[in-house]
């Protein structure tokens, strides 16, 4: 299995070279791999029942493993994914001909089909958290891949962005997942369900969950970005946005279903949403002019459904869905790339301007007929046998949930008129001024439909073909338990065959209706439902500039006093809060110093103040060196004359070279620019003054732990042979350090001269 | 009391200091081609001590307890020579073309790396401070090098000035802890914690050494310099500064938490953890403004501090493990960013606008290329290898039950991979400016590397993760 | 004596802060330069004070008997003092060469990088 997902990333390497060698036909190369993969998974069909493992260690530390499962679930999309995406090869080397980046193309949509069977086939969440993100890579990719439009631009960044953080949410409720049910394994979280379900962080894990599947599966209020998505050329339109990549978050919830499933958030949550999403989207199918999109909105709408019919988690529901997921794969796929064979031949797909090209493109036409046929749900199509399992699927549902049977009711009547419209309006009827010109497409853009179209119309005459092989062993492995299907095409003739008959017959009405007036509708309609959830997306957008703009301007205006405050402020407050926290013992004995002492003390503390307050250079100056004076006293008072000494040479020497550069910067005030806001900055020195005085209380009221310096005072004469122990430390027992500061004197005089250095040259 | 002196133990720290001088007289003494000797001599005393330290048997405490050599620091330390080596080739050519190609340059850059390695190593409160000194002291002048640009003086300013309150800070910090627990050695602080009693002065203290290096590494609220520092200096300084100095800051914040500080885990953890929730939010959301790209890099690397900084909030050995496969991941990319930024020259001048890589896609389809995986990664999208620092960091954020943290970071990189995004659509996606002049073939070799490891990472994570490991047990392992 | 040095201490940085807030460098390195006097007497502070006795072994003697100032902060803030002169000088360097490039010392008046309004010169 590590093979068949790494194949394509392989193949997508080489993607490039081999165009460059054969050009179009490079297409018939490439598209070698994925039928090779799609033969070797129906040769696994038998064993898929039960489900086969494998691993390879991968992410050392974390028992994140190369883990990869094959059951019935899998099986099913990874059928989808190779098969249908050998078509979409083959279809994309006719349709892009002669594209100049067509290397890079091929060599996005391998690594798509790679990371989706990565997707499919993983059995842990990190691998399937790896490869769903890069699903979403390889879509914004692909949707941006016709730059020079702005509108693909702006799609594939929006598609990245809700996919991305949709993925983002999933890893977040994959980990807390992982975590609840005690293995990075899917195959023993599915098995934890009850255990998973009792945990505290059941609902947060759910709702990422589902966040990332809704964002994934377009699900409203998320699905604007899908129908943007279609800037992309069609062959990704139909194998990205119909087929696999959207249908993601559909495996994902119908994987996880054992986990996460059965529980009345879930049921809600995924009946509702799903619900709204299958309703809305077909409404706004019809809306369209554009054939691409209108095939777009029923792909949400077909996203919905399936959504919906997991909710419930019972038997007949995911037969149902996994039924609609094949049909929905075959007449969406051979519809889009009808679709796409109209455009490049007549070089416009919309509705208004396309008509009769049934007798210049016979065979699309036949394609997109007969898928329609099976998108209608009309007997003999596949979708038939998908609608039947639907409305059992309902009907087990009914007492429950009459709403909702009205509402997929309405779903299928519109759908009806839906396919009538893809497969009457732009092949039949008067020929247009655009269908005038047009061709039948080359054989590998045809392959594709025709292909998909008969298989979709002998699967619906002959539908337990699949049933029991690819539907119910899915089914197996959602629910857990052995499912069985037999599919009888005809069952009785009674009341809901006849609300089938009522359905075909109102949605016949509604196309007839639309033929008419949709024109009227589009134009009172959309400008009261056009905006929503797109308009939302690109407010945030909007938004999340301004506040980057606010906090810009807020924190960093480039002024040096200002970072300076801040800084001083949050270590004071910090300091202050964590004092908060406890007791201290402060030492407060004021008492007993000798009167020399208080004189220096004193004399320090006005030179202080006078140089914070000092107006001219030489007041300033001489405060400085007066205060450098009184530190040195205290060192010689308190028992330091080392200190005492090199204080009061250093000193010197800075009052002296300040006094220098004071000089040569002529014409400055020193009372130009002072501290402002004065009292805000002022509060700011005093707490900082105080926080360090409050500290340094604390620290003299704690005994002294003097082995350090007794132990100095023993050895210094035995082990260093010195008698000043002050100097024996610096040269010896902290020999290091004192290497350390001649090496910082010495690049601070690099320094230093380096930048005179650099000054005199610019002078030069 | 540790009294062995085991100065080999510093051997590779005293043979680059030697190195340094001896770079310094070749420059003196050589008039023609100084610049480049002196770069080509600096490179191989960087590799040539990377090696001595990789052979040094570790773990060793010399100097009486002041320096400490153990897998920690030999990991924190290859990195860092790395980073420096990679820092040194991105300005050979840069240098040159704006003038400033001074022998001074190398040196100053061999010089910071001294200080670095003295302060991953550093096992006293005073070594550190000095170690931190020295190398800060050469950055200054590096941020400043660029003679007629006055962003670059203003920059160099601006550095020195908050850079210096920083120590001062520090240095605040240690005179308390000193005075609190009577000693500036690591050991002797943390067996004064132990002890008891004094802690509250003494986390106060901690308090400001916590700020010092917060200022290091540039986190909230202690980031203010980075964003005008990193704009202002010249682009091959300012990629060295993004990874070197960043990754011994952060290896010394790892080493003094953890160290001395351990037992006292409970008290720091949440100032960790407000500073890297900080730290992520505004690297997020500052960026998004920014038209010019070494600003943007700014603010990114505020962020993603932020997330290396969530392991170290975690305090587990999975956390640290976590910050230092982040940390190597993103000197890695940060480097092949940088290399792409210094790439970015049309008609002689350096451009550093976004906008000026419009339709990079189409002029230059391999730099392109490289700079998208770079902004990818950044972004955290796996499978490329910034996906596996932050997942790393996550989990163990996880593992120690801090939900909100990793659930914040998630968000943030939400909102980061907007800006990182940004950068890749205008490369492909908006009107072509002219081609940038043809990039000189160290630029090429750098990126190549960083991109080819910054891609292919996730087929063999398993080298890097398991030293990172070590290294992380060195420190906080039983 | 301890406590009064410690309000001495306290001051001393209060002072420095006030200094470095200025937007005038001038009196911004004034700060450093009593922020560094403050530093090196919290050091010596925090070590304790004994007066008078520096830690010096008498000629002869193998160890110091009785009381002694603690010589660790001592060697430190040595340590200490070359550094922040080293330092100090740099930065008046520093400010000489922003002076004679940027033609101010007002660091408000330093905006390259971040320029008060959109348009820049």
């Amino acid at each position: 299995m590590l093979i068949a997902v790494l194949a394509p990333f392989a193949a997508a390497g080489f993607a490039p070279l081999l165009v460059r060698l054969l050009g179009d036909r490079a297409g018939l190369v490439l598209a070698i791999v994925p039928a090779a993969t799609f033969v070797w998974l129906l040769s696994r069909l038998p064993e898929a029942t039960p489900g086969v493992l494998e691993a390879t260690p991968w992410v050392p530390g974390l028992d994140v493993a190369l883990d990869f499962s094959l059951d019935g679930l899998s099986l099913i999309f990874a059928l989808l994914i190779s098969g249908i995406g050998t078509l979409i090869v083959l279809y994309a080397g006719g349709y892009l001909k002669g594209h100049p980046m067509l290397g890079r193309f091929f060599l996005f949509l391998m690594m798509f089909m790679g990371a989706m069977q990565g997707v499919v086939l993983s059995d842990n969440v990190i691998t399937l958290f790896v490869f769903w993100e890069l699903t979403s890579l390889a879509s914004y990719l692909l949707v941006g891949f016709e730059s020079d439009r702005p509108a693909a631009r702006r799609a594939a960044l929006q598609a990245l962005l809700i996919t991305g953080s949709g993925g983002l949410a999933l890893l977040a409720g994959l980990v807390m997942l992982a975590e609840a049910g005690g293995s990075w394994r899917i195959s023993d979280l599915t098995g934890a369900g009850a255990w998973i379900q009792d945990d505290p962080l059941y609902r947060p894990i759910l709702i990422l969950v589902v966040l990332g599947c809704f964002t994934k599966s377009a699900q409203w209020p998320f699905h604007s970005w899908l129908p943007g998505a279609m800037q992309a050329p069609t062959p990704v339109s139909a194998y990205l946005h119909s087929a696999t990549m959207v249908k993601a978050g559909v495996y994902l919830l119908a994987r996880l279903d054992p986990a996460l499933g059965g529980s009345p958030e879930w049921l809600w949550i995924l009946t509702g949403i799903g619900g709204l999403t299958m309703l809305m989207g077909v409404v706004f199918a019809l809306l369209e002019t554009d054939l691409k999109l209108v095939l777009a909105w029923t792909t949400v709408s077909a996203l919905g459904t399936l959504v919906f019919l997991l909710g419930p988690t019972h038997e007949p529901g995911v037969k149902a869905a996994m039924a609609f997921l094949l049909v929905h794969a075959l007449y969406k796929g051979a519809l889009f790339m009808a679709a796409g064979n109209v455009d490049h031949e007549a070089g416009t797909r919309d509705l208004t301007r396309l008509g009769g090209l049934m007798r210049t493109m016979p065979v699309t036409f036949a394609a997109a007929a007969v898928a329609c046929v099976s998108m209608a749900g009309l007997p003999f199509g596949l979708g038939w046998v998908a609608k039947e399992l639907i409305g059992a699927a309902k009907i087990a549902l009914e007492d429950e949930f009459g709403i909702t049977v009205i509402a997929a009711t309405l779903t299928n009547l519109m759908l009806f008129c839906v396919a009538a419209i893809v497969a009457t309006v732009p092949f039949t009827g008067r020929t247009s001024e655009a269908a005038a010109h047009a061709h039948e497409a080359p054989w590998p853009m045809l392959a594709g439909p025709v292909m998909l179209a008969a298989l979709g119309l002998v699967f619906g005459m002959a539908p337990n073909l699949i049933a029991e092989p690819l539907i119910a062993a899915a089914t197996t492995a959602v629910i857990g338990r052995k499912a069985t299907l037999e599919i009888v095409l005809f069952k009785a003739f009674d009341w809901k065959f006849l609300l089938t008959l009522a359905t075909f017959v109102a949605g016949a009405a509604l196309f007839l209706l639309w033929r008419r007036s949709a024109a009227g509708w589009r134009a009172s309609l959309n400008p009261v439902l056009d905006r929503g959830p797109d308009r939302g997306y690109d407010q945030v957008m909007r938004g999340l500039a301004a506040l980057a703009a606010w906090q810009t301007r807020i924190w960093q205006p480039g002024l040096l006093h200002r970072y300076m405050a801040a800084s001083f402020a949050v270590v004071t407050l910090a300091g202050a809060a964590s004092l908060t926290r406890g007791e201290m013992r402060l030492n407060l004995d004021f008492d007993g110093g000798r009167l020399i002492e208080w004189a220096v003390f004193a004399v320090t503390a006005a030179s202080a103040l006078v140089a914070a307050l000092a107006t001219t250079r030489l007041l300033a100056v001489t405060a400085l060196g007066m205060l450098g004076l009184g530190v040195a006293m205290i060192f010689m008072l308190f028992g330091a004359p080392d200190l005492a000494i090199t204080q009061f040479m250093v000193e010197t020497l800075v009052v002296v070279i300040l006094a220098l550069v004071l000089i040569r910067l002529p014409g400055f005030r020193l009372s130009a620019g002072g501290a402002r806001p004065r009292w805000l900055y002022a509060g700011i020195s005093a707490g900082t003054g105080a926080l360090v005085t409050l500290l340094l209380l604390g620290v003299l009221a704690e005994p002294f732990d003097p082995r350090l310096s007794e132990w100095f005072g023993r050895a210094a004469v035995p082990e260093a042979f010195g008698h000043n122990i002050v100097n024996v430390i610096l040269v010896d027992f902290r020999a290091l350090d004192t290497l350390g500061e001649i090496i910082v004197v010495f690049a601070a005089a690099l320094a230093a001269l380096a930048a005179i250095g650099i000054g005199a040259r610019t002078r030069a | 009391m540790e009294s062995a002196l085991n100065w080999h133990a510093a051997i590779p720290e005293l043979a680059l200091a030697c190195l340094g001088m001896a770079a310094l007289m070749l420059g003196v003494f050589m008039r023609r081609g100084a610049t480049l000797a002196v770069t080509m001599f600096t490179l191989a005393s960087l590799l040539l001590v990377a090696m001595l330290v990789l052979a040094a048997d570790a773990p060793v405490v010399a100097f009486d307890g002041l320096f400490v050599l153990d897998a920690f620091a030999v990991f924190t330390k290859v990195l860092v020579l790395l980073s420096a080596a990679l820092a040194l080739v991105l300005a050979l050519d840069w240098n040159e073309k704006e003038g400033i190609d001074r022998f001074e340059y190398p040196v100053l850059v061999l010089l910071a790396t001294v200080g670095m390695m003295a302060m991953v190593s550093a096992n006293d409160l005073m070594s550190l401070y000095l170690g931190l000194e020295l190398s800060s002291l050469s950055l200054y002048v590096l941020a400043a090098i660029h003679r007629d640009d006055l962003r670059a003086t203003e920059a160099g300013l601006k550095y020195f000035v908050l850079g210096a309150v920083a120590s001062g800070m520090l240095l605040y910090g240690s005179s308390l802890v000193y005075g609190f627990s009577g000693s500036t050695r690591f050991a002797g602080i943390a067996a004064a914690i132990e002890a008891g009693p004094a802690s509250l002065g003494l986390i106060t203290g901690l308090c400001f050494v916590a700020a010092g290096l917060a200022f290091k590494v540039s986190a909230v609220p202690f980031h203010m310099w980075t964003p005008d520092v990193y704009e202002g200096a010249p682009t091959p300084v300012t990629a060295f500064f993004s990874i070197a100095p960043k990754l011994a800051a952060v290896g010394l914040f790892l080493r003094v938490m953890t160290g001395p500080f351990g037992e006292a885990a409970g008290q720091w953890t949440q100032i960790i953890v407000l500073i890297a929730i900080a730290s992520m939010l505004l690297g997020a959301f500052a960026a998004i403004g920014q038209s010019n790209i070494k600003r943007l890099m700014a603010y990114s690397s505020i962020g993603h501090i932020g997330y290396a900084l969530i392991g170290l909030a975690a305090g587990t050995e999975e956390g640290i493990r976590g910050v230092l496969v982040y940390m190597a991941i993103y000197i890695v990319m940060n480097a092949g960013t940088f290399g792409c930024i210094v790439a970015m020259r049309r008609e002689g001048r350096a451009s550093e606008r976004i906008e000026d890589l419009a339709g990079l896609g189409a002029t230059a389809p391999g730099l392109a290329f490289a700079l998208t995986v770079f902004m990818f990664s950044m972004a955290g999208i796996p499978p490329l290898a910034g996906f596996f620092g932050k997942f790393y960091v996550f989990m163990a954020a996880v593992q120690a039950g801090l939900w909100p943290l990793a659930v914040i970071g998630v968000l943030a990189s939400v909102v980061s991979a907007f800006y990182y995004l940004r950068i890749v659509k205008v490369m492909y996606f908006d009107p072509a400016q002219p081609a940038f002049d043809p990039r000189p073939a160290t630029v090429g070799v750098v990126v190549a590397g960083t991109t080819l490891f910054t891609a292919l990472f996730a087929l063999a994570p398993a080298p890097l993760v398991a030293a990172a490991g070590t290294a992380a047990r060195a420190l906080v392992g039983g | 004596m301890e406590a009064p040095l410690a309000l001495l201490i306290g001051l001393l940085t209060g002072v420095a802060t006030w200094l470095m807030l200025s937007r005038n460098l001038i009196r911004l390195l004034l700060g450093f330069a009593v922020l560094g006097n403050a530093v090196n007497l919290l050091i010596f502070t925090a070590g304790r004070l004994t007066r008078d006795v520096p830690p010096i072994v008498p000629a002869g003697a193998q160890a110091i008997e009785g009381a002694f100032a603690n010589p660790l902060p001592q060697a430190l803030v040595l340590t200490a003092i070359v550094i922040g002169f080293g330092l100090l000088a740099f930065a008046l360097v520093l400010a000489w060469q922003a002076y004679v490039r940027l033609g101010t010392i007002r660091t408000d008046e330093m905006r390259e990088a971040e320029p008060p309004e959109e348009a820049k010169p």
